[in-house]
C-alpha cells in the first residue's frame, strides 16, 4: 500500500512539475496563433524527456553517478567544461525566467510594481533551496501545480469543436496567414520548453540524493511514462484553451496575465484564482530545481560535496553557488528585462544545449561497466538513436531559425 | 580568431546604436508587425472588459492586464518610431504612427478607468476599443 | 553511491582498465560515502622497468593542465602566481593507491576524506601521457596516444602494459573499443569508422620520452584495441 502511494505521489508531482514558465508562455503563444496545429511537436517532446529522463534516472540508480558526474567521465575535463558553461548559462537563465514567472504570478494578486516582487521572490527561493527539505519541495509544489488542470477543465467548460481540435492537431494543419518559417520557429521553441536540460539535472541529482537502487527503477519508470505524458496534456490544454478563447480575436501572448484569460472566460473568478495558484507552484518549483541544478552540476564537475541530504556546513561550495546564483538571477531581473522575453530566448536556447547532455548520458546508458544487466534495451536504444538525430536537428536549427523570424514575427 | 570575434563584436555595437534604416520591404513588414501587435494588445483589452462586464476577472488581474498592454503598446511605439522611413512611405508613416498613437491614449483611459472601477465608462469605452482595432486591422490588411 | 552499497559494481582494480576510461574523471569517495573531489588525473611511478599507478591527484594543479592548449597552460600558470609565496602550488594533491579502496563508478577510499590529501612528491601524470604523439620506427607522427591499458602486476599494482594509438581526442573511444556490441548501433558505427585506424601497442616495444611528450614505437602497429571480454 505504501509503495502504491508513494507511486501515486511521485507521478502527480511529474504531472505538476512538468509546467514551468517555458511551457506556459510558449503553448499560451502557440496555442493562440497555431491552434493545436503544433501538438506534434508536444508529442515527441514528451516522448523526448521519457526516454531522456528514463535513461539518466536508470544510470543514476545503477551507477549512484548524476549527469554532469557522466558528462565529464566521459567527455574528458577540456570538452566537459565547455559543455559545463554551455548548459550552466542556459539552466541560468531559465532560473531567471522563472523567478521572474515567479513575480509575474504574483503581481497578477497584488498588482504592484514587478521589480517591487523580484527581490522578496529571490529571498524566498533561497530560503527555500537553504532550509527546505528536498521531499517537501518537490512534493508540496508539485502537488499544487496541478491547479494547472484548471486549464483542461476550462477547455473543456469552452466547449470547442472537439473534431475541428482533433483534426487540426491530427494533420498539422497550420492557419493560413502564418509562415512556415514561423512554424517551424515555434516548433523549436516547444520542443526545447517539452525538453528543458535541467528537468534531467535536476531528476538524475535527485535519484542520486534519494539513493535509489536498481530496486527503485520500476518506481521511476512510472513517475517518467505516466507523469510526463499526462504534464503534457495539461501542456495542450494550455495551448487549445488559448485557440479557442485567444486565437478568433487574433490576440499573441506575450504576458502572463493573457496566459490566464481563457481560463477567465471559461470558470470565472474561482477558475482564475485556482489557475494563478497553479502559476505560482509551477514556476516556483522549478525556480527551485533549477537553482539546485546550477549547483548540482557545477559540484559534480568539479566532484565536490552537494546535495541536500547533507547539512550545508558539509557542503559549502554547493550552497555557495545557490546564493550566488540566486543573487545574480535577482540582480539580473532587477535591470527590468522582460521576464516572458527571458523565457523566450532560454527554450529556444534549451533546444541548443540538449544534445551536450543527451549524448553522453545516451553512451554511458549502453556501458556495462556502469549499467550491467540495466543496458539500454532495443526500445531505449531505438528510441535513443532516434532522438539523438532529432535533438540534434533541433540545436542546428535554432538559432538559425531564431534570427530569420525575428523570434517568431 | 580572437581579432576576428572583435571585429564581428564592434559591427554587432555599431550596428545596434546607428539608427535603423532598413529599406522599403523591410520597413513596410515591421509597420504591418507594429500594427498587428497594438491591434492584439487592444483586442486583450476588449477581451478584459467584455469579461469584467460577466464579473469574471478580479480588480487587480484586470489592472495588471490593462498596465500591461498599455506599456507593450507603448514599447511597440517606441520601437517602431526609432525606424528611418524613405520619402515615399511618409504617408504610410503618419497613419501608422497616428493609429497606434490613438490606441495608446485609449488604452491609457481604459486603464484609468479600471483603476477607478469606472463601470459607467465601460460600454463607451468597449465601442471605442473596437473601432481601433477595426482601423488598425484594416491598415495592417493594407500593408500586406 | 556509498560506501554500505557493497556489491553495486565489481572492483575493477583487481583487473584490467583502461586509464582515460575507467579512472580518470571518475567521483573520490570516503569510506563513510562523502564526496572530495575527482581524480583529476593519475599519478605513474617507475617501478623497475614498469610504469606503475601509485596514488590519483586532484585538484586544480592536477586539473588545469588537463584542460589543455594554450588556456590549460595559461591557466595552470596563473594558479601557481595566485599565491607566489606558496611553494610546489602546481603539485597536485595525492592520494596514495594503498587508501584506494574499490574502483567502480566512483573511486571509493578506505578511510575518511578528512585530511587525506598529501602533497609530498612529484611524479609523471597518466594525463601526460595520453596526448603524446606517437611515432614510428622513422620518426613519422602516427597518431596520439588515446588511452593507456593497465593490468594488475606481481604485487597487485596497477602497471602499464599498452597504449592504444589513434586520431582524436585522448577518450574519445568512449569505451566503443572494448565491446564489440555496445550500443546504439548509430553511436558505435561513427565511432568505430571515426577510430578506424586505431591501434594497441605493447609498452615493452616503444620508448616513451617525458620530456618531449612522444612515445616512440620500435615496431610498427598491427593490433587493433578491441579485446577479449573480461
Amino acid at each position: 500500500m505504501k509503495k502504491y502511494l508513494a507511486v501515486a505521489l511521485g507521478i502527480l508531482t511529474a504531472i505538476g512539475g512538468f509546467v514551468d514558465i517555458g511551457d506556459l508562455v510558449t503553448n499560451a503563444q502557440v496555442g493562440a496563433r497555431f491552434g493545436l496545429s503544433l501538438a506534434w511537436v508536444v508529442a515527441i517532446g514528451v516522448l523526448g524527456i521519457c526516454v531522456f529522463a528514463e535513461m539518466s534516472g536508470r544510470v543514476a540508480a545503477v551507477s549512484g553517478r548524476a549527469t554532469f558526474d557522466l558528462v565529464r567521465e566521459r567527455l574528458g575535463p577540456r570538452v566537459g567544461m565547455l559543455n559545463l558553461v554551455a548548459s550552466m548559462l542556459i539552466t541560468f537563465l531559465t532560473f531567471v525566467a522563472e523567478i521572474g514567472g515567479v513575480a509575474l504570478s504574483l503581481q497578477l494578486v497584488a498588482s504592484v510594481h514587478l521589480l517591487l516582487i523580484v527581490p522578496f521572490v529571490g529571498l524566498a527561493v533561497w530560503v527555500l533551496l537553504w532550509r527546505a527539505k528536498f521531499s517537501a519541495i518537490e512534493n508540496v509544489l508539485g502537488l499544487l501545480g496541478l491547479a494547472l488542470v484548471v486549464f483542461a477543465v476550462g477547455l473543456w467548460q469552452l466547449g470547442p469543436d472537439w473534431g475541428a481540435l482533433a483534426q487540426q492537431a491530427a494533420t498539422a494543419d497550420k492557419p493560413g496567414d502564418e509562415h512556415w518559417r514561423t512554424f517551424a520557429y515555434y516548433a523549436v521553441a516547444l520542443f526545447g520548453a517539452a525538453m528543458t536540460p535541467y528537468e534531467v539535472f535536476f531528476f538524475s541529482s535527485g535519484g542520486v540524493e534519494e539513493r535509489w537502487t536498481a530496486e527503485d527503477i520500476s518506481t521511476m519508470r512510472a513517475n517518467v511514462l505516466v507523469g510526463f505524458p499526462l504534464g503534457g496534456l495539461l501542456s495542450l490544454a494550455i495551448a487549445g484553451s488559448a485557440w479557442v478563447v485567444l486565437g478568433p480575436l487574433q490576440i499573441s501572448v506575450d504576458s502572463l496575465g493573457q496566459v490566464g484569460l481563457p481560463v477567465a472566460a471559461a470558470l470565472g473568478k474561482v477558475g482564475l484564482a485556482v489557475a494563478i495558484l497553479g502559476f505560482v507552484a509551477a514556476t516556483f518549483g522549478a525556480a527551485c530545481e533549477t537553482g539546485l541544478s546550477v549547483g548540482y552540476s557545477i559540484a559534480q564537475y568539479f566532484g565536490r560535496q552537494w546535495g541536500k541530504y547533507v547539512r550545508p556546513k558539509e557542503a559549502v561550495g554547493f550552497h555557495v553557488v545557490l546564493v550566488l546564483a540566486t543573487l545574480a538571477a535577482t540582480a539580473f531581473l532587477m535591470t527590468a528585462v522582460d521576464p516572458i522575453m527571458v523565457t523566450e530566448v532560454s527554450v529556444v536556447f534549451s533546444a541548443v544545449a540538449l544534445p551536450l547532455t543527451y549524448f553522453p548520458i545516451l553512451v554511458v546508458a549502453n556501458d556495462r561497466d556502469y549499467m550491467g544487466e540495466h543496458v539500454n534495451g532495443r526500445l531505449a536504444n531505438g528510441l535513443g538513436s532516434i532522438y539523438l538525430v532529432v535533438i540534434c536537428v533541433a540545436a542546428v536549427a535554432a538559432l538559425p531559425l531564431m534570427i530569420w523570424t525575428r523570434m517568431g514575427q | 580568431m580572437l581579432a576576428g570575434l572583435g571585429t564581428a563584436l564592434v559591427v554587432i555595437l555599431v550596428a545596434a546604436c546607428a539608427p535603423q534604416s532598413p529599406d522599403h520591404s523591410s520597413w513596410t513588414d515591421q509597420a504591418h508587425q507594429a500594427l498587428e501587435d497594438t491591434a492584439s494588445q487592444v483586442a486583450t483589452v476588449s477581451l478584459l472588459l467584455r469579461l469584467e462586464r460577466e464579473g469574471k476577472v478580479p480588480g487587480k488581474y484586470q489592472q495588471v492586464v490593462a498596465q500591461d498592454s498599455e506599456s507593450a503598446v507603448g514599447a511597440t511605439m517606441a520601437k517602431f518610431g526609432g525606424e528611418q522611413p524613405e520619402p515615399r512611405d511618409d504617408t504610410t508613416y503618419r497613419r501608422v504612427t497616428g493609429l497606434m498613437s490613438d490606441a495608446s491614449d485609449l488604452l491609457s483611459e481604459v486603464r484609468i478607468a479600471i483603476v477607478r472601477r469606472d463601470a459607467a465608462a465601460y460600454p463607451k469605452l468597449l465601442d471605442r476599443l473596437g473601432d481601433v482595432e477595426n482601423r488598425l486591422n484594416a491598415a495592417a490588411e493594407d500593408l500586406r | 553511491m556509498t560506501g554500505t552499497d557493497e556489491q553495486r559494481r565489481e572492483n575493477r582494480l583487481t583487473g584490467r582498465i583502461d586509464g582515460a576510461l575507467h579512472l580518470l574523471d571518475r567521483q573520490l569517495l570516503d569510506c563513510e560515502g562523502r564526496m572530495l573531489g575527482k581524480v583529476d588525473d593519475v599519478e605513474l611511478t617507475r617501478v623497475g622497468d614498469d610504469l606503475a599507478i601509485t596514488g590519483v591527484l586532484t585538484g586544480a594543479a592536477a586539473l588545469l593542465p588537463r584542460l589543455g592548449g594554450s588556456l590549460g597552460g595559461a591557466l595552470t600558470r596563473k594558479w601557481a602566481e595566485l599565491r607566489i609565496s606558496e611553494p610546489h602550488r602546481t603539485r597536485p594533491w595525492r592520494i596514495d593507491m594503498s587508501e584506494v579502496d574499490r574502483l567502480d563508478s566512483a573511486v571509493h577510499l578506505s578511510v575518511r576524506r578528512d585530511g587525506v590529501l598529501r602533497r609530498d612528491r612529484d611524479a609523471h601524470r597518466l594525463g601526460r601521457l595520453t596526448g603524446m604523439d606517437v611515432l614510428d620506427p622513422d620518426g613519422e607522427r602516427i597518431g596520439r596516444v588515446l588511452d593507456a591499458r593497465f593490468e594488475p602486476g606481481p604485487d597487485g599494482t596497477l602497471v602499464l602494459r599498452s597504449v592504444i594509438v589513434g586520431h582524436g581526442r585522448p577518450g574519445s573511444l568512449l569505451g566503443y573499443d572494448r565491446r564489440g556490441d555496445q550500443g546504439p548501433w548509430l553511436v558505435r558505427t561513427v565511432v568505430c569508422r571515426l577510430h578506424r585506424h586505431s591501434a594497441i601497442v605493447g609498452v615493452a616495444a616503444s620508448d616513451i620520452s617525458w620530456d618531449e611528450g612522444t612515445v616512440r614505437l620500435r615496431e610498427r602497429p598491427r593490433e587493433a584495441p578491441g579485446h577479449p571480454l573480461d
